[in-house]
C-alpha cells in the first residue's frame, strides 16, 4: 500500500496519535483537572472504630462532619497533598486533626473515632467541567 | 507476483475532496458521540428492565447493544446514500487504540506482568501455528501471495491492524485489505457473542476463557467484547493476550517483508526490509497501556481517579463497537469468491480449537490465576 501523503510533511501515525490521546485523557482525569462529576469521598468510622479512604489530592474541597446524625463543626485543610494522612480524632465529642506523613503518592483521609456514636468525615469537590453523563456505564 | 485466481475486487472509489472530508470527520464524530450516548441509555434502560424481571446482571452488555446500534444506522446511512459522507470519522482502531491506553488503569504493573508472561508464550505458539496453516490452506487453494500473507496475519495476529501492516511488508492492494477487514468482523461479531456463552457451557475460569478469547477472536475490539461480556477479569486478561500478540506485528511484518523480498520478488527492484521495520510496525499504543499502568501501581495517579480513567476507557471501546457495526459491508465478500472465505474460516475453526487448548494449559495449569 502506498501513502499518499508528501514525504516532506510530518504526520503522526495512528499508533502515536492513539498514545498521546490516551495519555492526555488518564493524566488530566487522573490528577484531577477534569472530574467525571463531583468527586465525594465519605470516611465513615463506628464508635471505637478507626476506618481510611484514599482521596484525590489538590484543592478546592469542602470539608463536612457528623457525628451520628448531628452536624460537627470541622476545620480542616481544602487541600489535601499527596503522602499525606490527615487524621480527625473524635473524642468527648470534639474532632481534632493531626497530618501525618505516609508512604505512597495519594492522600487519605482517617477517622480514628473514640466517641460513643458514629462518626463521618465528608470530602467533596466539584469538578472542573462536571459531566453527569460519565457514570451511565 | 503471482496472482492466481486472485478475487475480483471493487474499483476504488473516488477521493473525497480535503474539505468534503474535513465536514465528514465533524458530522461523523457527532453522530458517533451522539450513537455512543443513544447506546449508553439504552445500556440503563435494558439493564433497568432486567432487574425489574428479576434479572440483577444485565445479559445483554453495552458491546452488543453498540454493535447492533451501529449496524442499524450503517443500514440507515447506507439506504440513504449518506454513508459515505461520514466514512472519515468512522476510525475503529483509533478509538480502541486510546481506550486500550486507559484501560491500563484497571491493570497492575504485577498482574501486567504476570499475565504477558503467559500470554507471550500463548502468543508465539498461537501466532505461529495459525499463520503457518493459514499460509499452507491459502496455497492449496491458490489464493495468491499476497491475499495469503494478508490473510494469515489477520488471522493469527490481530485482525484488520495485522492486515494493514502485512500489506505493507508485501505490497499488497488496497482492495485486499478492504477484503480482509471484511471477513475480520463478519467472523469476529458472532464470535464475540458465542464465545462468552460457549466458555459459560464449558465452565471456564475468567482467566482461561479470557486467554481463549483474546487468543482466538482476530480483533481486539471483539475480544474486549466478549470478555466484557463474560466477566471484567476476563476483559483483563483477553485484553492483555491480545495486546501481547499485537507486539508480535512487527515481527511478523520484517519476517513477511524479508520472504518477499528474498523469495517471492526475487530479481525485481525492491530494498531489503531491515530490522528498524520491527519498530516501525511495533504497536506504540502497547507503551501507552503500560505507562498508565505503571502510573496507577506507583499511585502517581490514585485509585478513585483510577476506576474513572477506566469508565473513560469504556465510552472509547463503545465507541469502537459502534464503528464496527458501522464498518460492515457484505458488499466486498460477494465479488472475491468462495475461496478465501473457505481458508479464513477453517483457520478460524482451526484458531478457536487450538487457543482453547493453550488456554487451558498455559492459564489453567501452568499459570492459574
Amino acid at each position: 500500500m502506498s501513502a499518499n501523503i508528501p514525504r516532506n510533511r510530518f504526520r503522526l501515525n495512528e499508533d502515536w496519535q492513539a498514545t498521546i490521546l490516551g495519555l492526555f485523557i488518564a493524566l488530566i482525569i487522573g490528577l484531577g483537572v477534569l472530574g467525571p462529576g463531583g468527586q465525594t469521598v465519605t470516611t465513615k468510622a463506628a464508635a471505637g472504630q478507626t476506618a481510611s479512604k484514599e482521596v484525590p489530592t489538590g484543592g478546592g474541597y469542602t470539608v463536612s462532619g457528623l457525628l451520628g446524625k448531628d452536624k460537627l463543626p470541622i476545620s480542616a485543610p481544602t487541600e489535601l497533598n499527596g503522602g499525606a494522612d490527615y487524621v480527625f480524632t473524635c473524642q468527648d465529642g470534639v474532632v481534632t486533626l493531626e497530618e501525618r506523613p505516609r508512604e505512597g503518592g495519594a492522600a487519605h483521609v482517617t477517622v480514628a473515632n473514640r466517641c460513643d456514636q458514629d462518626v463521618q468525615i465528608t470530602y467533596t469537590r466539584r469538578a472542573l467541567i462536571p459531566y453527569p453523563l460519565f457514570r451511565v456505564f | 507476483m503471482t496472482t492466481a485466481n486472485a478475487p475480483a475486487v471493487p474499483t476504488p472509489k473516488a477521493q473525497a475532496t480535503p474539505r468534503a472530508n474535513a465536514f465528514g470527520t465533524l458530522g461523523g464524530t457527532l453522530l458517533l458521540i451522539g450513537l455512543t450516548l443513544l447506546v449508553a441509555e439504552l445500556d440503563r434502560a435494558i439493564a433497568s428492565a432486567f432487574r425489574a424481571n428479576g434479572v440483577a446482571q444485565n445479559p445483554l452488555e453495552y458491546p452488543l447493544t453498540a454493535v447492533v446500534v451501529g449496524l442499524i444506522v450503517n443500514f440507515l446511512l447506507r439506504a440513504t446514500r449518506t454513508y459515505n459522507a461520514i466514512r472519515p470519522a468512522i476510525r475503529t482502531e483509533f478509538y480502541l487504540k486510546i481506550g486500550l491506553v486507559l484501560l491500563g488503569a484497571r491493570i497492575s504493573l504485577g498482574d501486567l506482568l504476570a499475565t504477558g508472561a503467559g500470554g507471550l508464550i500463548q502468543a508465539i505458539l498461537m501466532v505461529t501455528s495459525v499463520f503457518f496453516f493459514t499460509w499452507w490452506l491459502g496455497g492449496k487453494l491458490k489464493l495468491s501471495h499476497t491475499l495469503r500473507a494478508v490473510m494469515a496475519s489477520a488471522v493469527s495476529i490481530c485482525g484488520v491492524s495485522a492486515a494493514i501492516a502485512a500489506a505493507g511488508a508485501v505490497q499488497a492492494r488496497k482492495e485486499e485489505v478492504t477484503y480482509i477487514a471484511t471477513l475480520v468482523i463478519l467472523t469476529a461479531l458472532p464470535l464475540m457473542v458465542l464465545m462468552p456463552v460457549l466458555a459459560g457451557a464449558l465452565n471456564l475460569t475468567p482467566a482461561v476463557a479470557g486467554a481463549w478469547f483474546g487468543g482466538n477472536i482476530d480483533t481486539t475490539a471483539a475480544v474486549v467484547g466478549a470478555g466484557t461480556i463474560f466477566n471484567p477479569k476476563a476483559q483483563e486478561v483477553a485484553a492483555v493476550v491480545k495486546l501481547t500478540q499485537n507486539v508480535l506485528i512487527g515481527f511478523a511484518a520484517f519476517g513477511l517483508a524479508l520472504y518477499f523480498a528474498t523469495i517471492v520478488n526475487r530479481g525485481k527492484d525492491g530494498a531489503r526490509p531491515g530490522p528498524r521495520l520491527i519498530w516501525e510496525r511495533f504497536p506504540k499504543f502497547v507503551l501507552g497501556f503500560v505507562l498508565v499502568s505503571v502510573l496507577v501501581t506507583v499511585e502517581v495517579i490514585g485509585a478513585p481517579l483510577a476506576k474513572e480513567i477506566d469508565t473513560a476507557g469504556k465510552w472509547l471501546f463503545t465507541l469502537a463497537f459502534v464503528c464496527i457495526g458501522l464498518d460492515f459491508s457484505l458488499a466486498d465478500l460477494k465479488q472475491a469468491g468462495w475461496r478465501p472465505v473457505v481458508v479464513y474460516m477453517a483457520a478460524t475453526v482451526f484458531n478457536t480449537v487450538l487457543a482453547l487448548g493453550l488456554a487451558y494449559v498455559i492459564f489453567g495449569v501452568l499459570f492459574p490465576r
